[in-house]
This record gives C-alpha cells, sequence and structure tokens, in this order.
C-alpha cells in the first residue's frame, strides 16, 4: 500500500498540468496603449513577449518610425504623443536571439465629439497645498495660468464657493456588507448634510447592477431615502458604474465632480477602463476615490474576465483618471475613517480656487491642451486638472 | 438514514462522545482508538446514516488539532489501515470511502471550520487517492470512467486554482470523453489568465467530441472569449455570432452578445458593434451591462447625446435586473457535474453494502453498531 500511496503521490506531484500547448517561437503583443483609445501626452508604450526563445530586444513604432528599443523586461518605454487629437498606429517587433522575430500592432482614434459645449471659458478647479496643509489665503495675483505654455489672463477668481454638482457611487457589493456599508451610507450622508442649497448630487449605489439611484438634485431628503439602507450583494462593478455616473455629469455645466467608494477588485464590468479613462476626459469632472483596501488587493488577483496584466492596467488606468481629473485617491484602512473621508473631501472641494480664463490657444480642433497652474509662493503644489480637449 | 426509533435519542450523543477524541498530540495518539473511531464512522456510512460525514469532520477535527505534521500523518495512517482492511477484501468499497472524504472535503470547502485548510487538504488528498487506487487496480475502462467522474466531482469543489487543475487534469486522463473535466480544466487555465492552453483543452476538446458544441455550448462561449482575448477576433466572431443569435441559454446568449459586442468595437467596426448591441437589447431589454456597453459604443463614435439617452434607461431596469452571467462565467457550472453524480452517487450506493460486510467486525464500537439498523 505504501509503495502504492508513493507512486500516486508522484504521479499528483508530477503527472499533472502537461495539458498546455507548446508555445510558439516568439510572440509579441502591445499591451499599451489600449486599441481605439485616444492618446494624449506623455504615454506608456509597453510589449509582452512570449515564447521559448530568448529576447535580445523589442522595438516600437509609431506611425512607421522607430520610437525607442528596449533590450530587457519589462518591455515598455515613455513617449510624448503630444496634443493632436488623431488616430495613431503603433507597431512593436521583438527580435529572437535566433534570428527570427514577431510584431504586432494596433491603432488608436481620436476623441469623438457630436456636440459642441460652451467650453471657450476654461474653469480650473485647484487645491493649494503646503505641508500637506490646505493653503487658503491666496488672491488672484498670487496664481499663473498656462494654457499649453501660453501664460493665460484669469477672468474670474473663486474660493470654492461655486455650486457643484455631485455624483456619490457608492460601492455596494457582497464585500461591503455589514459595517462597512453602514460606515459608508454614513459618510455619504454626512456629505449630503453638507450641501448648501445651491448644490446638487445623485446617489449611485452599485454592485454588478445599479442597486438603488436619484436623480441629480438638491433636495437632501430625496438623497437620504437611498441612503437609509441597503442590502449589500454581487459583485463589483466599477467601471461600469464610474462611467455612468460621468456621463450622467457630462451635461452639466459648472463643477461637477464624481467620488467614488470602492473596496475591492472588478470583475464584473463590461466596459474596460479605457473607455472610463476617454469618458472622464471628456466629462472634465473631478474625480475622488476612496479606496477602502489595505493595499493588499491591488494589483493582486486574476479572474475568468482580465488576467494579472489586464488587472494591473485597470488600476493604473483607474489611478490616470483620478490623477488627470484633478481629484485624488482618499486611502481607508479602516472602516471607521470612512465619515471622516467624504467630510474631508467636501471640505476640500470647498477650499479649493475656481480660475477662469479664455483660452488664447483655443482652435476648436480636438486637440489636448496642457494646463498648469503655478503659485507665486514657495513650497507650495498645486493640484488640478492636466487639461481639456479643445473642441 | 435507517435507525431503529426505539433507540434515536441516544444515537447522536454516542456518536459525538464516541469520535470525538480531546485535543491531540502526536505522541500521544493510541493508533488503535483512531483506527476504531474511523472504523465505527465508515460503519455508519455503510449503513447509509448521513451522519458519518459530521461524525468524520468531528473526529478529524479533533485529531488534526495542533501544527505537528506527524499527528496528520499518524490520523492519515491509521485511516489507511483501516481502509487497506476493507479494500483488501474488495476494492470496489474504494468508490464510497472516497464519497465520504469527497464530502468531508465539500463542507470544509463551503463551511470553514477551525484547522479547515489541514483537514480539507486531508480530505482532498485521500479522496483523491482513493479514486486513483480504484481506477489503478480495478483497472476496467468503467472504473476508469467512474475514477474520472469522481475527481472530476472533487475538482468541482476545489477553491484552490492549482489544486483544482491538477484534479481536473486527472480527471480528464482517466477518461479523455469527460467534457465537464475538460471544460473545469479550461476554466481553470482561463481564470489563471492562461488562455493558450484554455484554447488549446477547448479545441481539443471539440477535436476529440464533435459533439460538444451541442452538448457544451458554455465551451464554444469559453473558447470564443480566450480567442478575443489572443487577439484571435475574426475566430471569436464566427464561434460568438450564433450564440448571441440563437442562445442555447440566455447567460450564454447575453455573454455572447457583450463578448461579440465588444470584438465588434476593438475591431473599429461601431456600427456593427451597435447593430449587435441594440439586437441583443431587444432579446435581454433589462440588461444593464448591455444598457452600458450600447451607450459606451455610441460615445465612442461621437454621439454623445444619443448614449446619455440611452444610459438614462439604467434607473429603469435598477436593480430588478438578475443578471448572474458573468458571476456564472466566473466559476466552475455545477450543472456540469449532474452527469457526474448520476454516475457516482448510484454506483457509491451500490457498494455500501460491500463496504459493511469488509468492516472489521471485532473492531467496530459495538454500542455504536447497536443503534444503527442492520
Amino acid at each position: 500500500m505504501n509503495r502504492r500511496r508513493r507512486a500516486l503521490f508522484l504521479l499528483g506531484m508530477f503527472g499533472l498540468l502537461g495539458a498546455g500547448a507548446a508555445q510558439a517561437a516568439l510572440q509579441v503583443k502591445i499591451t499599451s496603449p489600449e486599441p481605439g483609445q485616444p492618446v494624449f501626452g506623455a504615454t506608456e508604450l509597453s510589449a509582452q513577449v512570449a515564447g521559448n526563445e530568448a529576447v535580445t530586444k523589442v522595438e516600437f513604432f509609431v506611425g512607421g518610425r522607430s520610437v525607442g528599443t528596449v533590450a530587457a523586461p519589462p518591455y515598455k518605454l515613455s513617449w510624448n504623443a503630444g496634443d493632436q487629437n488623431v488616430a495613431r498606429e503603433f507597431r512593436v517587433v521583438a527580435y529572437g536571439a535566433s534570428g527570427s522575430s514577431a510584431s504586432d500592432a494596433l491603432a488608436t482614434e481620436p476623441v469623438q465629439i457630436d456636440e459642441r459645449l460652451d467650453l471657450e471659458l476654461q474653469q480650473l478647479y485647484a487645491t493649494v497645498l503646503r505641508d500637506r496643509q490646505r493653503v487658503l489665503n491666496l488672491d488672484p495675483s498670487d496664481f499663473r495660468v498656462f494654457d499649453n505654455g501660453q501664460e493665460q489672463e484669469l477672468v474670474a477668481f473663486d474660493r470654492g464657493e461655486l455650486p457643484l454638482s455631485a455624483i456619490l457611487l457608492l460601492d455596494s457589493s457582497e464585500s461591503m456588507r455589514g459595517e462597512r456599508i453602514d460606515a459608508a451610507l454614513k459618510g455619504a450622508r454626512a456629505f449630503v448634510a453638507g450641501m448648501r442649497p445651491e448644490d446638487q448630487a445623485s446617489v449611485l449605489l452599485f454592485s454588478d447592477r445599479l442597486m438603488a439611484s436619484t436623480p441629480l438634485t438638491s433636495d437632501q431628503a430625496v438623497l437620504n431615502q437611498v441612503l437609509t439602507k441597503v442590502d449589500a450583494a454581487g459583485g463589483s462593478a466599477v467601471n461600469d458604474y464610474l462611467f455612468a455616473g460621468l456621463k450622467l455629469l457630462e451635461s452639466h455645466q459648472g463643477r461637477r465632480v464624481v467620488v467614488l467608494l470602492s473596496d475591492g477588485a472588478d470583475i464584473h464590468s463590461v466596459l474596460p477602463m479605457s473607455e472610463v479613462l476617454r469618458e472622464a476626459r471628456v466629462s472634465q469632472a473631478l474625480i475622488y476615490w476612496i479606496a477602502l483596501d489595505d493595499g493588499s488587493k491591488r494589483k493582486s488577483f486574476t479572474s475568468a474576465w482580465r488576467n494579472w496584466e489586464a488587472n494591473d492596467r485597470e488600476f493604473d488606468q483607474l489611478e490616470k483618471a483620478v490623477d488627470e481629473s484633478g481629484g485624488r485617491i482618499v486611502r481607508i484602512a479602516k472602516t471607521a475613517d470612512l465619515a471622516s473621508a467624504f467630510g474631508g473631501i467636501l471640505q476640500e472641494l470647498r477650499e479649493q480656487y475656481a480660475l477662469s480664463y479664455y483660452s488664447t490657444t483655443n482652435k476648436n480642433d480636438g486637440r489636448w491642451h496642457k494646463v498648469e497652474v503655478r503659485v507665486k509662493a514657495s513650497g507650495v503644489r498645486v493640484r488640478t486638472r492636466d487639461g481639456y480637449i479643445d473642441y | 438514514m435507517v435507525v431503529h426509533r426505539s433507540r434515536t435519542h441516544w444515537v447522536p450523543f454516542l456518536a459525538l462522545f464516541s469520535f470525538c477524541l480531546p485535543a491531540a498530540r502526536a505522541a500521544d495518539l493510541d493508533p488503535a482508538v483512531l483506527e476504531g473511531s474511523y472504523r465505527a464512522i465508515l460503519g455508519l456510512w455503510a449503513q447509509s446514516d448521513p451522519r458519518a460525514v459530521d461524525e468524520l469532520i468531528k473526529f478529524e477535527s479533533s485529531v488534526i488539532s495542533d501544527l505537528d505534521p506527524r499527528t496528520r500523518e499518524s490520523l492519515h495512517k491509521a485511516e489507511q489501515r483501516v481502509i487497506s482492511e476493507a479494500a483488501g477484501v474488495d476494492l470496489e468499497v474504494l468508490v464510497p470511502l472516497s464519497i465520504l472524504h469527497q464530502e468531508a472535503y465539500r463542507h470544509y470547502t463551503i463551511h470553514g471550520g477551525t484547522g479547515a485548510a489541514q483537514v480539507a487538504t486531508h480530505d482532498r488528498t485521500l479522496a483523491l487517492d482513493l479514486a486513483l487506487l480504484y481506477k489503478k487496480h480495478v483497472d476496467t475502462p468503467a472504473a476508469s470512467v467512474l475514477a474520472s467522474h469522481l475527481i472530476g466531482r472533487l475538482a468541482s469543489v476545489s477553491s484552490d486554482l492549482f489544486q483544482a487543475a491538477k484534479l481536473f487534469q486527472l480527471a480528464s486522463e482517466a477518461d479523455p470523453k469527460n467534457g465537464a473535466a475538460q471544460l473545469g480544466l479550461a476554466t481553470v487555465f482561463e481564470k489563471s489568465g492562461n488562455y493558450v492552453d484554455a484554447v488549446d483543452v477547448l479545441q481539443r476538446m471539440r477535436a476529440n467530441d464533435p459533439a460538444t458544441p451541442a452538448k457544451y455550448p458554455e465551451a464554444t462561449l469559453r473558447l470564443a472569449i480566450c480567442l478575443a482575448r489572443l487577439d484571435r477576433g475574426t475566430e471569436a466572431t464566427k464561434l460568438l455570432a450564433p450564440l448571441a443569435q440563437a442562445p442555447p441559454s440566455p447567460w450564454i446568449g447575453l455573454l455572447a452578445a457583450e463578448e461579440l459586442g465588444r470584438v465588434e468595437q476593438e475591431a473599429r467596426h461601431p456600427e456593427r458593434a451597435e447593430k449587435v448591441l441594440r439586437a441583443a437589447l431587444e432579446r435581454y431589454p433589462g440588461s444593464a451591462r448591455l444598457t452600458l456597453q450600447l451607450a459606451s459604443a455610441l460615445d465612442a463614435r461621437g454621439a454623445q447625446q444619443e448614449a446619455r439617452t440611452v444610459l438614462d434607461r439604467l434607473a429603469e431596469i435598477g436593480a430588478d435586473a438578475q443578471d448572474d452571467s458573468r458571476y456564472r462565467y466566473n466559476r466552475f457550472s455545477q450543472e456540469l457535474f449532474d452527469d457526474a453524480d448520476r454516475v457516482v452517487e448510484p454506483a457509491g450506493r451500490q457498494r455500501l453494502a460491500l463496504l459493511a460486510s469488509s468492516l472489521s467486525p471485532a473492531a467496530a464500537l459495538p454500542a455504536a453498531q447497536e443503534g444503527v439498523a442492520r
């Protein structure tokens, strides 16, 4: 029996997992940028190489011209796409030690817009920090605004008094059940309670479906109706409902904000984050992401929908969408800190500077305009959105 | 459960005190006590007494109460000795014994419990070994098929992807016609992000059995989705279109339409994507995901206002949209293993009498046997 068992164990240990097909000599795939998505500014070009042959180098091409070569993994480099809102062709070639090569190609698209909003008046919402404390005593003369490198003249200046239109997007999936969802609802109620009469908000409680929602309203009673109790259940579709939230705000003028609370991995969305990122650029909403995690969930899972690398990219793009928007990620390790996170965001919005100008560089040509805000004071940091599309 | 009515009141207490041992250390374990307790549990199982699984769990948990590997080894050896005795009389008893340990393993994967990881590993290992022993030593085509189903069922409840892959692989090797096991293996590869191997398994499955698309439409869906992820969109489209147009089941049809829409969009055919998604929304008007996807497709081609109009429907759809298709896709379909249940469960029952007669009566706990009808 023992000999038999040992043999069986050996069978178990060594006779397994041999179903994999023999890998081709060399395969390469572009992993960034994503096909069909608009590309502006500093852009990561990356590729994955597979196969049973040593790789000598990987070369990246844009529009047929070589933009760089990488000799060892990870095969990625940064390339400046500039500000043109145009279609681009990317190609990568991996070279093997035996002289073989493999290639992959994709095309990105310009942002398509079918309507023109009156966006010639550009509004920037800037948070100014010194030693992580917000600086609140600045005047218009302290600010310098640059649009595509050209200094602009401010035509209006406010200190956070501008009304806001906010979407509160609360993950109500199974993993939020219990004290987490209770704390989330409490935090959202605190946000609503802090709203001013001219502010408006909409609440979306989502999991892998829309659990409850309100229209965009100033009526706190309407908002609080869905913030009393929810039966947290199902998976989490962050991409899908972040997209929906951004779309909801798209047609509204003024200061637009999305506050997303989510605690974990998204394996239920039908939309990739790249499409959300595109929408985030168009909508120009500030995105605040309250990330309820201990840091260990990020980049640590795979599912039937996405492999490790794809999930990494999803996280990266969500972070990018938040950063570009001028919002920020608020990481929460303890449920008890949730309510103060909502309150902190509202307070930050109240303490933002609103800077308005008519761009001297606008041509309505669909190009990406890089925006920079400088403050004439030492030791300060300014957070605002990275730019906008000129349409 | 067949129990003398007059004695039912004391049987559970007896069982509890008989098999649940005080916290043990390897050095303290008396092999004879371990064997006696295990034999008595097998006696319950041989009588179709459903308490056998609970008693096995209590017994093994109480023994494996420390982290000393020698404790587990002592238990393993004691159970092996009893199994060897019984199998020495008739190898067919390995089937109900494998099922018993499989049931204990299933319990742990669902409910957890103290020391669950160690005991679950112990039961999974034993259930697998017994199935493999059965296949190897009975060595008939029927035994291979039965062993394959035993292992496939075991794999289907495994929460560990590596173990599940190992088990599905063994089940597939035992019976290459076990479609459920092959589909399970492909699912594990897919969940691990290994689309190349998933495609390989699914294509072999179709090559080995031309009836695969009809028997396992899920296999066609998985193959198409994996091909799409490997940038083989044209092949994927050919497989997805029929599933979307004539869905073999609603969840497969819904996912096929979603993926077809995505493939078309990524291939820069927005009109085709829109057509697919609109047609699918007629079939599944309550699908929030198709609604979002259509809005995104419209948005991508510059129809922002129309996209917003489409999205307005989301609030109407709301929480009533009970769409579990993506959840189902992300796990093993238990229905796939209905066939295994239909084979395994009667096979186990048929062999219980053999198990009863193969257990040494002298070593069984007499009191426990008194409470159970023969």
